[in-house]
């Protein structure tokens, strides 16, 4: 059981301290474009966003990417590697996102709100994708989340778009991470586990090889972020 | 109320509206028949944007509401933005910049800045461009939209802003140094977008109307989103037609039953190639007669492609027009199908035109339509005489042309049984004509009228609907309403011809001797322009540089795949690719300078041009010779501009993952057809001395009404303002051959010209006898009035007043025709700056610079937006869009979004220089602009990419795979 600690209403979207972090608490009938402008939100959760026009963010709610996440692959892959949660309408129970879009995982009813960290000094982030045009969609994205405490990963969430049929997060790969320095060396084992885990299909923007050696590229780039940015904060 | 409606409120530009709605209704359906016409559809799934409207103050697209759902809400559209005759100042903005090309799009456009301009008073260029970018548009560039929105929040925000100008330059002989003001070097970060610069000969004559960048005619209209496109005006009672497409590749139809779809209440007739008289015909818009083979009918027993007609219904509604189709049982005998061109031709491919009624085949058993030979000097001895000899194989894209406005058609019988077609086509005088036959109709029982059209580019420049629809309305005697879904114009209309483009060129001394090329053009299921298209490609293909010894060979073969058919660019686009990339390997390997080489080679001022004779357009040519080239000062002002040579000794020396590269391009295109094509103009002088403008020329966006009205205005001595222009109404317009081959300013206006000298001419002989002066020539025409030499004048209104009133009393009118036995060629120089990412083979261009010789600029703000836009298109050709099939020939892509095209925020930096010469032949001097736009992007880019990496890429579209697997096979080095 996750324990609130503190509660702060930012209009009708709420922070909360959940364990000690800084959690985003959104009702899933907001739109995207709502979650665009709040400032509150993860930078990851703005920059996926911006690919998208702003017809299509007012237009479409939370609840509707989460339940069609093919609309919008790879705010879900940023939110998979955040490690959102959804809250479910009995407002008590609450669900890891990846584990709500597994195929036949159990629901415990309708979705109400969703919860995303908020960023802290820890969490590092960065995200890496080949499309045909800045604004088309992916052809491969890579977002990687690392929550780094005392020289050391403390946990990492790595998600990818463009290598199955869905956005998905790659737990084995992201956990070698866990206990490790944020070294070039870890970053390019990581890469080249998540190169074996994935299991791309082809079509005519990326074949299998392709997409497989892109899954390689993108994540140790995004993973070479999250470094830079523990350098930025002098956590490195 | 109706029972199957509910009544919902919505305040609609301020305005409170009581509506009855079904609860599937779209809001976009429920606006347009509200009469909110600006709020066009394009696509009808969230992907084009140009249905969106503001609810409640946020830009949403109004095909993805359900009418119910927008219950209470305040909805503005952009009829709600003026105020009587005042435009909002970002109307005024999109006018005065030219921003309106075709005017589809505006509305939408306009909206967003707007919602954007309301909660971000001083945005940025890239804020903008991020605004922009969920709605498409294909005309421009994009270019002028950015700067009309950053225009309109300068004027919103009070500031004083300064009359839209043109920045013009004293040029320079070939031998001068460039003067280029600071601002086109792009030596900083700003990305702002600079007005066009134009460099004009001093020698050129000085005009007044010509050379300005007058607002476009239709601009006002256009950017009230007036009713002023095909589907916008509705006659009562009328039908909604719907077509059934094949959902097989190659199949007979043995057997159709539409007897439960004309059960259905409200369906009032289904037409098949039972039903339907088998006419032969060929689709392409061209002049009389059209080049063979005729290997269509309106509907026949036999489909050759997915998306292929089938039938066509009529009924009281679209959605019972689309339930009906589903009622049609058809019972097909599936048939082998053949995507490929090259095993199209084997022994025992399937053949797709196996009837016996198709004559002019070249082979139907092999599926080759065409082949074409020409030659010209002995090509044999011209290769062995070489130095060396180099070959080279490059693939184009099968580029669909995304119009905003798909294909609609509105046929209806007027007061006098003469059946009227209203329809978006670029070329309504050829439409008259090949209707004709198909429809049991003489000509003169019919009219063709051409409204605005949101975008054609060569797709409606065929004839797609009008057959149909026209069948449906004689069959009902009721008028009918057809228009393609977007997955419709992605399937079942045409695309540019992909083509294999392999050359070979010999080389000696520093000279191109001799080239031969062979084109393979897949044609896809029907002839349509095959044969014109390779043969204008082999042409410019071959006279680039202009070899004395050339030999030309293509096949034009059939497949069972969507048909192709004119693309701007016209088989010049792909040609002029293989070339350029090819030259730029021979300098590669001969470690010559490529510009310098180039330069020796490209065809100048005064030489013949060898295929002009051999390579007409689906006929023998006509001798011509270039009279008029600014080739060699565009290259220069490119260099100069884009600092070529110190960017590639920069390059030369890079390392890491990004890799920047810069490349160039030379290309040349024409100007109507040579010895062919002609149109004629109609001038009439009114009572307060203004004129009517009659002309069959088709403005598909491009401005051509206004630079008509320039031309013809500044013969006139008065503004464009004083000119009602009307165009494109076989009744009420004389012939034009319509808007294709770049033909428009060169043919058309020289049809305006010669009529304006005509009326000017007449004015003169009146004015004479009311001022009692002998020679009437010395009059001179200026300001609206009748000067003579002794300083006395007379207006035009006294002119018009008396001719028509009071003395020698005649209407004072002129209709000329104009036709050329030239094709003067633009020329035209590309440069090209990316950025390649050799990790993944991600190509960004950052900047596009294109300097064009077209002559005579008659008005610089259209004629870059025809650059600017050409550009765009041409990035997509190059970097993005191609139509991809299954292994069952269905298009995978057909929707915006899988089939990407440019959006505001994916463009890089575009900027339009022009080098005007003075062509001896056209108009003040002027030759085309449209086409050349799309040549030189792709060859431009390629040389950026060898630049950058090395690696020469010789198949389009640059898809990151693509380059990412070239660069692995060269093995490039990250460090």
């Amino acid at each position: 059981m996750r324990h609130i600690e503190q509660m702060e209403q930012v209009d009708e979207i709420y922070i909360i301290t959940v364990d000690g972090q800084e959690i985003l608490h959104i009702p899933v009938v907001y739109s995207l474009q709502e979650i665009y402008q709040t400032p509150q939100s993860h930078v990851l959760l703005h920059q996926t966003l911006t690919r998208f026009s702003w017809q299509f963010r007012n237009e479409t709610s939370i609840e509707h990417v989460i339940l069609s996440p093919d609309q919008a692959p790879e705010w879900i892959a940023a939110l998979l590697a955040l490690g959102a949660q959804v809250v479910f309408d009995n407002q008590e129970q609450s669900q890891p996102l990846d584990i709500y879009l597994r195929r036949g995982a159990p629901r415990s009813g309708k979705i109400w709100a969703l919860q995303v960290p908020i960023d802290n000094p820890g969490l590092l982030w960065g995200d890496a994708h080949v499309s045909l045009t800045p604004s088309a969609a992916p052809v491969v994205s890579a977002v990687a989340v690392v929550q780094y405490e005392n020289g050391r990963v403390e946990q990492a969430r790595i998600a990818l778009t463009g290598v199955w049929r869905e956005s998905a997060r790659l737990t084995e790969s992201a956990n070698s991470l866990v206990e490790s320095r944020l070294d070039a060396k870890s970053i390019q084992k990581v890469a080249e586990l998540v190169e074996s885990e994935v299991a791309p299909r082809g079509d005519y923007l990326g074949n299998e090889t392709y997409r497989r050696a892109m899954s390689r590229i993108l994540t140790q780039r995004a993973l070479e972020s999250c470094r830079n940015l523990a350098f930025q904060r002098e956590l490195l | 109320m109706k029972n199957d409606c509910q009544n919902i409120t919505l305040i609609i530009n301020g305005t409170k509206k009581e509506l009855c709605v079904g609860k599937r209704d779209k809001l976009l359906d429920v606006l347009r028949r509200a009469n909110y016409l600006s709020v066009k559809r394009g696509c009808d799934t969230g992907d084009c944007g140009v249905c969106t409207i503001l609810l409640d103050g946020e830009p949403v697209r109004s095909c993805m509401f359900r009418a119910v759902e927008a219950d209470g809400s305040e909805i503005i559209t952009v009829e709600g933005l003026s105020q009587g005759d005042k435009l909002h100042p970002i109307q005024e903005a999109f006018a005065e910049t030219g921003a309106v090309q075709c005017g589809f799009c505006t509305p939408s456009q306009i909206l967003v800045a707007k919602a954007l301009l309301d909660k971000n008073p001083n945005p940025n260029e890239k804020e903008v461009r991020e605004a922009l970018s969920g709605v498409l548009c294909r005309c421009t560039g994009y270019v002028r939209n950015t700067e009309a929105v950053l225009r309109a929040a300068a004027v919103l925000r009070g500031e004083e802003i300064s009359k839209v100008k043109i920045v013009r330059q004293g040029t320079t002989d070939e031998s001068a140094k460039v003067e280029l003001p600071e601002a086109y070097y792009r030596r900083g970060e700003e990305l702002t977008p600079l007005p066009p610069l134009v460099f004009s000969p001093k020698t050129m004559q000085a005009t007044t109307v010509i050379g300005q960048p007058e607002l476009k005619v239709d601009a006002n209209k256009l950017v009230r989103g007036r009713g002023v496109f095909t589907d916008d005006k509705q006659p009562e009672e009328m039908l909604y037609g719907a077509l059934l497409t094949s959902p097989h590749a190659h199949a007979r139809i043995k057997h159709i039953d539409v007897s439960r779809a004309l059960a259905l209440p409200g369906v009032h007739t289904v037409l098949t190639h039972e039903n339907v008289s088998r006419v032969k015909y060929a689709s392409g818009g061209q002049s009389f007669p059209q080049p063979p083979p005729y290997d269509q009918v309106c509907l026949d027993d036999k489909v050759r492609f997915v998306g292929d007609r089938v039938a066509v219904v009529a009924a009281e509604s679209e959605e019972l027009a689309r339930k009906a189709l589903h009622l049609i049982d058809v019972e097909y005998e599936l048939l082998p199908a053949v995507l490929d061109p090259i095993e199209a031709m084997q022994e025992g491919a399937p053949i797709i035109h196996d009837e016996n009624d198709t004559e002019g085949i070249f082979d139907a058993q092999h599926n080759i339509v065409h082949h074409i030979e020409a030659q010209v000097g002995d090509i044999e001895s011209a290769f062995a005489s070489a130095d060396r000899v180099f070959e080279g194989e490059y693939r184009t894209p099968k580029q669909q042309h995304a119009h905003l406005e798909p294909h609609v058609c509105i046929t209806y019988w007027d007061e006098d049984d003469r059946l009227v077609i209203r329809t978006s086509t670029q070329v309504p005088f050829h439409i008259r004509r090949m209707v004709a036959p198909l429809i049991g109709l003489p000509v003169k029982r019919i009219r063709v009228i051409k409204p605005r059209i949101g975008g054609g580019f060569g797709n409606k420049q065929e004839m797609i609907l009008e057959d149909l629809c026209a069948l449906l309305t004689i069959r009902t005697g009721r008028p009918v309403r057809m228009e393609l879904t977007r997955k419709q114009e992605f399937s079942s209309t045409r695309s540019r011809h992909s083509n294999l483009v392999r050359y070979k060129i010999g080389v000696k001394d520093g000279k191109v001797i001799a080239a031969d090329l062979y084109l393979l053009g897949d044609t896809g299921a029907y002839g349509a322009h095959g044969l014109t298209v390779q043969m204008v490609g082999g042409f410019k293909g071959l006279t680039l540089y202009n070899p004395p010894n050339a030999r030309f060979v293509s096949d034009v073969v059939y497949t069972n795949k969507p048909t192709t058919g004119a693309f701007r660019g016209y088989g010049a686009t792909q040609c002029q690719f293989g070339v350029e990339v090819l030259m730029e390997e021979i300098a590669e390997q001969m470690n010559l300078d490529v510009v310098e080489f180039k330069r020796n080679n490209w065809l100048k001022v005064g030489e013949p041009m060898h295929m002009a004779k051999e390579l007409g357009e689906g006929r023998e040519g006509f001798d011509q010779a270039l009279e008029s080239s600014g080739l060699e000062q565009c290259v220069a002002v490119g260099l100069e501009a884009v600092d070529f040579y110190a960017k590639r000794e920069v390059h030369s020396e890079q390392s890491g993952s990004l890799r920047h590269g810069i490349g160039m391009a030379v290309v040349m295109h024409g100007s109507g057809i040579a010895g062919l094509d002609m149109a004629a103009a109609t001038l009439k002088m009114n009572d307060d001395g203004s004129f009517n403008l009659l002309i069959g020329a088709t403005d598909l966006g491009t401005g051509s009404d206004t630079i008509l009205a320039q031309i013809a205005a500044e013969v006139l001595g008065i503004q464009v303002s004083d000119l009602i222009v009307y165009s494109s109404d076989t009744d009420f317009t004389p012939f034009d051959k319509g808007a294709y081959a770049s033909s428009t300013t060169y043919i058309s206006g020289g049809a305006v010209r010669k009529a304006a000298l005509k009326i000017k001419a007449q004015i003169q002989e009146h004015a004479a006898l009311m001022l009692d002066i002998e020679q009437p020539t010395t009059l001179e025409l200026q300001d609206r009035q009748v000067v003579a030499p002794d300083g006395r004048s007379l207006t035009l209104e006294e002119v018009a007043l008396s001719s028509l009133h009071q003395m020698n009393q005649h209407q004072i009118m002129a209709t000329a025709s104009y036709m050329s036995y030239k094709s003067p060629p633009p020329t035209a120089a590309q440069f090209a700056e990316i950025v390649v990412d050799i990790e993944t083979g991600q190509i960004r261009v950052e900047r596009l610079l294109m300097v064009v010789d077209c002559g005579r600029v008659i008005n610089p703000l259209t004629a870059a937006g025809q650059v600017e836009g050409g550009m765009a298109q041409s990035l997509g050709f190059t970097l993005t869009e191609d139509l991809i099939f299954d292994k069952k020939g269905r298009v995978i892509n057909d929707r915006f979004g899988r089939y990407h095209i440019f959006k505001a925020d994916d463009m890089p930096v575009m900027d339009v220089i022009f080098v005007e010469t003075d062509d001896p032949s056209g108009p003040f001097g002027a030759k085309s602009v449209a086409e050349i736009a799309v040549d030189g992007v792709a060859p431009a880019i390629v040389s950026a990419l060898h630049d950058a990496t090395g690696v020469w890429v010789r198949e389009l579209p640059l898809y990151p795979q693509r380059v990412w697997k070239a660069l692995q096979e060269y093995d490039i080095e990250l460090e």
